[in-house]
């Protein structure tokens, strides 16, 4: 793919150098950008953008010798590719041959063409020149060019974006000269007295200024105190040791100064260096004993003083987010606390009428969180009952708000009376499912359809075999087929992971290194999961339109295939016509056209067509070997899962599903047509795409 | 003077990921929370960090107002709430909170098929985050705390969509989202009152169009559609959950009516049903002649179009289809395309703009071989239409605007560089016009007049001194005490003021001390000073007391020496405040040379 994009980029560079207007898609600049950066990012040392693509070294020039005329975007974002060729000694070498790092980063050039005053060239020179600091040459460069000064000046730039890249250019810049020099130190290397020379000239410029900086004389240079507050703090979160007391050293008095300005707008910003500066100096003396005293300490509060706070409040106050904190709080502590003996009656009755009132409240932000308190309640089992007494009243309380007319709160009780479930279930169970089976079937909001799913797959993962939960193996098939045709895909999503806990019951497939050779039992396995419509599930959601839909399905087929199919089939590509096999029936229509697409079943010749035919049914005489009974088709499954191309499928399937449309090379296209799509315009105005909103 | 600041983290010079920081009167306010779909990391949603940092946005933030549903207006918001951690007040109408969580569920969705997508929000930090929000009613003052006020008005441009109105005192801003000056089939026209806001913040996404008539769009669509039915083609209308589809919807299904057509129409993944529901909740948002005929027929109950089934996409001979997502870049939309591209009759209709990275982008662009999945290619045959049907002022509506709320400053977002200049310069004409790129900050000092009650005492203690009675236009100096009080100025007298906050009055007194040179013993320096001042302050009370010292009227005198000169005397001078302003003081200052008595910077 890189190779084509080589020979895509030269023209992509004519577009962009020519285009006068900027680019449709404001974010196409900065792809391009992201990809250069991954480029680098990836090449052995010393191998530079520059020997990929040569054609960078004439673009920038042009561009840049041609402003004012190139659009200010292109313009920013060849300031910033210069500096990421410049990250590499190599690049940086050659960019220099043509002296292209003096003529792009001279900030007067841009002030002369008027051009500094767009906040984006300013980005442009920041960014470019952070990302090409990486060496000591480059270092060497920005002090010789003299840049401190320009750069400074942007460090109280009216742009909040431009301050903020100069701050973290300063930080960045410091941070570097300390890398650098502790390097040397440890690898013992002779360093050019010039090199050195230039380390601390930025050093001194910089901790000078930053000392300057602090003191306060005059509102306009309260912007400044803060930002050279907010480059300290990210300094001293980051320096060594050496750099760290250097720089403590210098800007101490200054410092205290503030402090006792006692200027109220900067007590944040002093509060984060003098956090960052005592973090550094006290972290390893921290007592971790004192920690855990505290934390026991805190845990002893008495749990009724909390109960008591929190029904006071939910009773008293109308205002949800305190609501909503004190609920959050209560589970807190109960899960904390181990002694519930201090629960009083007064308490539990009162704690019975809040939740009452609070979930016929008439916002349904209160009810949901009431709802959705009461089932995390029900998760502790015990606790819920020392809290509320007896489940029913907190199951009677969740039935109730199925009927609720805000489909979060109906998904929240649903989700909540999962909770409620036990193994031994049974009071209510019929008329409760039949609810279910109601809402998945006709809840217009998809919340409440995958509460449902989620609801199916906690009960089934609580049921020890399916003997004991017979109404829970009796709605399997309902709720598998309704679940699979809902136009919600994270209820199709349940439907397979329900299909998938199906699959993984005891017995129902063996252990792939099992040592089983009883294939009665596993043809019995098969066909039960056909019976359940477990299979049909999976084939529907291999075609769906939505990629988590058909990856969930693709994997389970192949676990089916890999698992169960080798056993019947043994070794063999095509099955023995004597060998009992399982066999479904495929639709005619809707999802499963596609599946009979793939498998070839409505235009592939007789011949392959009985590939895929169960040769053991011979109960209808069929015609090329497909048992064509109405629109269904009979198929054999081990066949299906053979014939599906499921590896293929997997690996489309687990990339984004953008990975295409996403590439650099589709980027370039879409810069190359964006380009001759600006010339035709130009001839042929009204048929401009304006950028409006989504 | 106070200032109005505006800060665009988004929508400044750019759309997408609108997010507009306002301090005004002491309150910072958040304006829409959007997300840009170009980007498939953090650069999707504004960089909060400017806002605050270590994210202590509850802190900062007074509250946060979201204009309507569309995602570059509120897709960031659940992300805000939940992962940046905000606290704090949400407000946005009714309608709004009510759909806005389909949209970033939609949206959830296509990250979810995006793999590798990291830090998106969950479905249930939608539901959070829409569980902190207060919902708004049009044209309802709403009090966010004591000073802040904020009013919504009727925006068009999708259902529920508003323009709010920020107060802080007499200072004023208005923000306008994404609003539509002229009424479609289902939305009425945007109004606002002569509120005289200090700014109106304006989208400016049509800046320098005059867009040609609705009927002109509408038939030319129809046109369009109707013959690629007629020879036997397919369209697919890609469109997003809620908005415009809807928009769409009502006129094909009108004009199926009306010409008696027979080709199916069709509406994806269950949401005919849905807008239904939101409609008919929200029929007051929509326009007066969907109000009107309500009652005897449901615009949005369509009798032409039918839910979508995946498997109706082979079926032969015409149809229209509406599929989401709006920009070809995954799901069904694009599931349809690519079953339809091959064949010439069909056609596809892109009714909004896409972001680069998705097919509608590229098609839009004239490319006709795409790659796709496994490196097979697709050969676009299909007709490519574009068609904007998105509801936003044109330079005239915009003009229009500014004229039914006469504001005194004029800010644009939410349009592209080179066509909000154009705007601007017209704007400019009368108003001061602002456009700041995102990150940049624009200052607006406001002249506010501040109601300061007066009492009655003080009024007529100044009349007594024989002034005029108070008179704008000639202002003049009167002294009293301001007293703040349950959000009201009031100007007493000093002693009105001391009863009224329960204070002793204190007394404060300024001293000085002067150096001279006089070889007399201090007595004698203090008796001459005495003389002196009886020769020269006639008429004034001088009194030489026993305890060494002088008073004149007030001001006390005493003499000292200095230990190591004798032949240096130091005259200690104190005074009391009231003296300050009496005739005495002013007399000393004018003697000051000659006493070598220095009384000034005290």
């Amino acid at each position: 793919m890189d190779r084509e994009c080589v020979t895509v980029l030269p023209r992509v560079c004519e577009v962009l150098a020519a285009s006068g207007s900027s680019l449709p898609d404001d974010t196409s600049l900065e792809k391009l950008l992201d990809w250069f950066t991954m480029f680098n990012l990836k090449q052995p040392n010393g191998f530079s953008l520059l020997e990929a693509f040569p054609c960078l070294l004439d673009f920038i020039p042009t561009v840049v010798n041609n402003s004012p005329a190139s659009d200010a975007s292109i313009l920013s974002f060849t300031l910033k590719l210069t500096g990421l060729i410049s990250a590499t000694e190599n690049g940086f070498k050659v960019l220099q041959e043509h002296s292209l790092c003096d003529l792009v980063f001279d900030p007067q050039r841009w002030q002369e063409a008027g051009l500094w005053k767009d906040p984006c060239i300013r980005i442009g020179w920041i960014q470019g020149l952070r990302t090409m600091l990486q060496h000591s040459k480059a270092l060497g460069f920005f002090v010789q060019a003299d840049l401190i000064e320009p750069l400074l000046h942007l460090h109280t730039d009216t742009s909040l974006f431009v301050a903020s890249a100069a701050n973290h250019m300063l930080a960045h810049i410091l941070l570097f000269c300390q890398s650098e020099n502790s390097q040397n130190n440890s690898k013992h290397l002779t360093v050019p007295v010039e090199t050195k020379q230039n380390y601390s000239t930025v050093t001194v410029k910089l901790c000078e200024y930053l000392k300057k900086s602090l003191v306060l004389d005059g509102t306009s240079a309260l912007f400044q105190s803060h930002q050279a507050l907010k480059v300290l703090a990210l300094l001293l979160s980051r320096a060594g040791p050496d750099l760290r007391d250097r720089l403590l050293l210098t800007v101490s008095d200054s410092l205290e100064e503030l402090v006792t300005t006692n200027c109220s707008q900067l007590t944040r910003s002093l509060m984060d260096v003098v956090q960052a500066a005592h973090r550094c100096a006290s972290l390893c003396m921290l007592n971790v004993r004192n920690k855990e005293m505290l934390k026991e300490r805190l845990v002893d509060i008495k749990m009724s003083a909390v109960t008591r706070v929190f029904i006071t409040v939910c009773v008293w106050t109308g205002v949800f987010q305190v609501l909503q904190k004190s609920y959050r709080t209560l589970m807190k502590w109960i899960s904390a606390c181990a002694d519930l003996s201090s629960i009083t009656d007064q308490l539990r009755k009162d704690l019975i009428q809040v939740v009452g009132k609070r979930v016929c409240d008439v916002r349904w932000e209160v009810r949901d969180s009431t709802v959705e308190f009461l089932g995390h309640l029900a998760g502790l089992c015990d606790t819920s009952e020392v809290l509320l007494g007896d489940r029913c009243f907190t199951v009677s309380l969740l039935k109730e708000a199925l009927q609720d007319p805000e489909s979060y709160v109906r998904a929240s009780s649903i989700s909540a009376l999962a909770q409620t479930l036990a193994p031994s279930w049974q009071q209510g169970a019929v008329e409760l499912v039949s609810r279910l089976h109601e809402i998945l079937s006709q809840d217009t909001e998809g919340f409440s359809r995958r509460a449902v799913l989620q609801y199916f797959i906690t009960w089934f993962s609580l049921c020890p075999s399916p003997t004991s939960c017979s109404l829970l193996m009796q709605s399997m098939h309902a709720v598998l087929s309704q679940g699979s045709a809902d136009l919600d895909w994270e209820v199709k999503v349940h439907t397979l992971e329900l299909a998938e806990l199906l699959m993984d019951r005891p017995g129902a497939h063996p252990h792939p290194y099992a040592v089983t050779s009883n294939k009665s039992d596993l043809v019995g396995v098969l066909s039960t999961l056909v019976d359940q419509g477990v299979f049909l599930v999976l084939l529907g959601g291999l075609v769906d339109c939505d990629r988590p839909v058909g990856l969930k399905a693709c994997q389970l087929l192949m676990r089916l295939r890999d698992s169960v199919c080798p056993l019947l089939l043994g070794d063999q590509r095509v099955s023995a016509p004597d060998e009992p096999g399982v066999s479904c029936e495929l639709p005619g229509c809707g999802w499963a056209q596609e599946v009979r697409k793939i498998l070839g079943i409505e235009d592939a010749d007789p011949a392959q067509k009985s590939d895929v035919v169960d040769p053991g049914d011979d109960r209808k005489p069929e015609q090329g070997g497909v048992r064509d009974e109405g629109c269904m088709v009979r198929v054999s499954v081990c066949e299906v899962l053979r014939s599906l191309g499921l590896d293929a499928r997997l690996s489309v399937l687990t990339q984004s599903s953008d990975h295409v449309h996403n590439s650099p090379m589709s980027l370039l296209q879409d810069i190359l047509t964006a380009g001759s799509r600006n010339t035709q315009l130009n001839s042929e105005p009204g048929l401009e795409v304006i950028v409006d909103c989504y | 003077m106070p200032e109005i600041k505006v800060t665009p983290l988004g929508a400044g010079q750019d759309v997408g990921r609108s997010c507009i920081l306002v301090s005004i009167g002491g309150k910072n306010i958040m304006l829409d929370c959007g997300m840009h779909m170009g980007y498939n990391d953090d650069r999707r949603f504004p960089d909060f960090s400017y806002v605050t940092q270590n994210g202590r946005l509850t802190d900062f933030l007074d509250c946060v107002i979201i204009s309507h549903f569309h995602l570059d207006h509120c897709g960031a918001l659940p992300y805000m709430s939940e992962m940046v951690g905000y606290d704090g007040p949400i407000y946005m109408t009714h309608p709004t909170k009510a759909i806005c969580p389909i949209l970033l569920e939609d949206f959830r969705k296509i990250t979810v098929d995006k793999k590798g997508e990291t830090n998106f929000f969950t479905s249930q930090m939608i539901k959070d985050c829409m569980k902190k929000v207060v919902p708004l009613n049009l044209h309802q003052t709403v009090q966010v705390d004591d000073e802040l006020e904020i009013k919504a008005y009727y925006a068009g441009h999708v259902l529920g969509a508003a323009m709010v109105q920020i107060k802080v005192g007499s200072e004023s801003v208005v923000y306008t989202g994404d609003y539509n000056m002229t009424p479609d089939r289902h939305l009425g026209a945007a109004w606002i009152d002569k509120c005289r806001p200090d700014i109106l913040i304006s989208e400016s996404t049509y800046a320098t169009t005059i867009r040609d008539s609705k009927r002109c769009r509408e038939r030319d669509f129809l046109k369009k559609v109707h013959e690629s039915i007629e020879r036997g083609g397919k369209v697919l209308i890609p469109v997003f959950a809620l908005g415009r589809a809807q928009e769409l919807c009502i006129l094909l299904e009108t004009f199926w009516e009306r010409m008696n057509l027979k080709a199916p129409i069709y509406f994806s993944t269950g949401l005919t049903e849905k807008a239904n529901h939101y409609y008919k909740l929200f029929i007051t948002w929509t326009n007066q002649k969907i109000r009107k005929t309500f009652v005897q027929r449901n615009m949005f109950e369509f009798k032409h179009i039918k839910a979508f089934d995946r498997s109706y996409a082979d079926n032969p001979g015409p149809m229209v289809v509406f599929a989401t997502p709006g920009m070809l870049h995954a799901g069904q939309s694009l599931q349809i395309f690519k079953k339809w591209a091959g064949n010439e009759k069909n056609m596809v209709i892109m009714p909004g703009y896409c972001v680069q990275g998705t097919i509608g982008h590229k098609i839009l662009n004239g490319q006709r071989k795409l790659e796709m999945e496994g490196r097979a290619t697709l050969d676009v045959k299909l007709q490519v239409e574009y068609m904007s049907f998105s509801a936003h002022a044109d330079a005239k509506g915009i003009m229009q605007l500014i004229r039914m709320a006469e504001p005194r400053n004029m800010l644009l977002v939410h349009g592209e560089a080179a066509k909000m200049e154009f705007l601007k310069g017209k704007i400019e004409q009368e108003f001061n016009c602002y456009m700041p790129a995102n990150g940049e900050t624009a200052m607006v000092t406001t002249n506010p007049s501040v109601p300061v009650d007066m009492s009655l005492n003080l009024l007529k203690r100044e009349m007594a001194l024989g002034g005029p009675l108070p008179d704008p236009k000639k202002p003049r100096t009167m002294h009293g005490t301001l007293i703040m009080k349950e959000n009201s100025l009031k100007l007493v007298s000093s002693e009105q003021a001391l009863k009224e906050l329960g204070l002793n009055e204190h007394q404060l007194r300024f001293t000085c001390r002067v150096q001279l040179q006089d070889p007399h013993s201090d007595p004698d320096t203090l008796h001459r000073v005495y003389t002196h001042l009886k020769s020269v302050l006639k008429g004034y009370t001088i009194q030489h007391l026993p305890d060494g010292t002088v008073m004149v009227e007030s001001i006390v005198i005493k003499v000292s020496s200095s230990a190591e000169d004798v032949n240096a005397k130091v005259l200690l001078l104190s005074w009391s405040y009231q003296v300050q302003q009496s005739p005495t003081y002013l007399f000393f200052r004018r003697f000051r040379p000659r006493f070598g008595i220095f009384f000034g910077n005290v």
